[in-house]
């Protein structure tokens, strides 16, 4: 089980699963629901820059979803939705990384990629190099990773990451300058143009 | 150096750098080819890191998108994750050929297998592709094997079907066990349309549809209604889509 995966969707905590899925069952959709629909690609890249595998970025997100459906009362409308739930995102990964002495996230390469044939042969030196980039931005501590989910994978503002973040402005753009100079590193030559 | 700093570098990049920085960084690329090509790199790097993380994670699974919809119960009540009854629970709601696949692909493995392993799925509306599966069906172009972490998949064929929705015939081998089945687009997933076991994949890599070697899919095929096949930039086409539905035809 790695950092993501939590002993909840492992079937541990039964009645409150079901109390979600009666949640689900009854509930029309509203515009927060089709909000955090919209929002789903850049949650589940967040969570991918958390939690460094595939698996583990859906199983974080689930339980995002699942926290954010129950909370949604405490939910303030005109504000930013997004940040709420990265924030949310962020407090669950760090309990769970707590709660599993905060392994390090790790990426085999079949997980990133775990389709290769002849088929894929044209595109396998970018998949290599993504792969590589994917294995690199792993290495990056989690405080890094994290600002650089929001404001590389996500395109989000600085200003927008640092309140997602609860940290600084000049903090989230030494750690995305930071996470790029890793890559950059990381990646060497072979990525020159 | 080239006279900014990593995080000026960077700023200028997400279009954060203040007015001064960013004009003299605009000023510096004219004359700077060395600035320009790391400028270059980084970007290449960021494009990486994200298409590789988009890909590897795929279309939203079920059980997150069943979880904000109204009157869809989220698909992973009963198991989406790799814990040992899993595959047994779903085997007694599954249709039969379904459960068919089930055997076929955890036979020899005696209900350990791990997520990767699993190609097909249970779901609130029936059975659909898994992570690997699904990724498979939705990038590579019909021919040659596909080698997943504990199955090799070949697509044979891709159409229309009746209504302008797109499928994909498809064999896979697990644990010497081979399988044919269709699989048709639906939203984000791949919805899993006919399965059997015990078919012998032809080694040209193509096959036609209906074809009279593999009657369980030809019916299949025939019950959806190929309107159309797709060759091979109809089909790259279709990839470079998402594999929307064809629209304007029937």
């Amino acid at each position: 089980m790695d950092d993501c995966e939590n002993e909840y969707h492992q079937g541990g905590n039964f009645f409150t699963r079901w109390s979600v899925v009666r949640l689900a069952m009854t509930k029309p959709p509203t515009d927060f629901r089709s909000n955090i629909a919209e929002l789903m690609p850049k949650l589940r890249r967040f969570a991918f820059g958390l939690c460094g595998t595939a698996h583990g970025a859906d199983d974080l997100t689930q339980s995002t979803l699942e926290r954010a459906l129950r909370s949604e009362s405490q939910w303030r409308p005109g504000t930013r939705l997004d940040s709420w739930m990265y924030r949310i995102m962020q407090n669950l990964w760090i309990d769970q990384t707590r709660q599993k002495r905060s392994r390090g996230p790790t990426l085999p390469l079949e997980e990133a990629y775990d389709v290769v044939g002849e088929d894929a042969r044209e595109t396998l030196e970018n998949r290599d190099m993504a792969a590589r980039a994917i294995r690199a931005f792993n290495t990056l501590s989690p405080e890094i990773r994290s600002a650089a989910s929001l404001v590389i994978l996500n395109g989000q503002s600085y200003r927008e990451a640092a309140e997602a973040l609860e940290v600084p402005l000049g903090t989230i753009m030494s750690r995305v300058a930071r996470a790029r100079r890793v890559l950059e590193v990381a990646l060497g030559e072979d990525s020159r143009p | 150096m080239i006279g900014f700093s990593d995080d000026q570098l960077s700023a200028y990049l997400d279009g954060e750098a203040d007015a001064v920085t960013a004009e003299g960084i605009d000023r510096a690329l004219e004359a700077n080819q060395a600035l320009a090509e790391r400028l270059e790199t980084l970007r290449l790097h960021d494009r990486w890191v994200r298409d590789g993380i988009d890909e590897s994670l795929g279309p939203v699974p079920s059980r997150l998108s069943d979880l904000l919809e109204r009157g869809s119960p989220p698909s992973n009540v009963l198991g989406f994750r790799p814990r040992p009854l899993a595959p047994m629970i779903a085997f007694g709601r599954m249709a039969p050929w379904a459960a068919a696949l089930i055997v076929g692909v955890f036979a020899g493995v005696t209900f350990q297998a791990t997520r990767s392993q699993t190609l097909i799925v249970d779901s609130a509306s029936g059975p659909v592709a898994g992570r690997s599966l699904a990724a498979a069906l939705s990038t590579a172009r019909a021919g040659a094997p596909l080698k997943l972490d504990a199955a090799t998949v070949r697509i044979f064929l891709s159409f229309e079907a009746r209504g302008g929705g797109l499928c994909r015939q498809f064999g896979a081998t697990f644990q010497n066990v081979e399988a044919t089945g269709v699989a048709c687009r639906q939203g984000q997933a791949w919805r899993i349309d006919g399965w059997t076991t015990g078919g012998a994949p032809q080694s040209d890599g193509y096959r036609t549809a209906a074809g009279p070697d593999d009657p369980v899919s030809a019916a299949e095929l025939n019950r959806i209604g190929v309107i159309d096949l797709l060759d091979g930039a109809a089909e790259t086409a279709a990839i470079n889509a998402g594999w929307k539905p064809r629209t304007g035809r029937q």
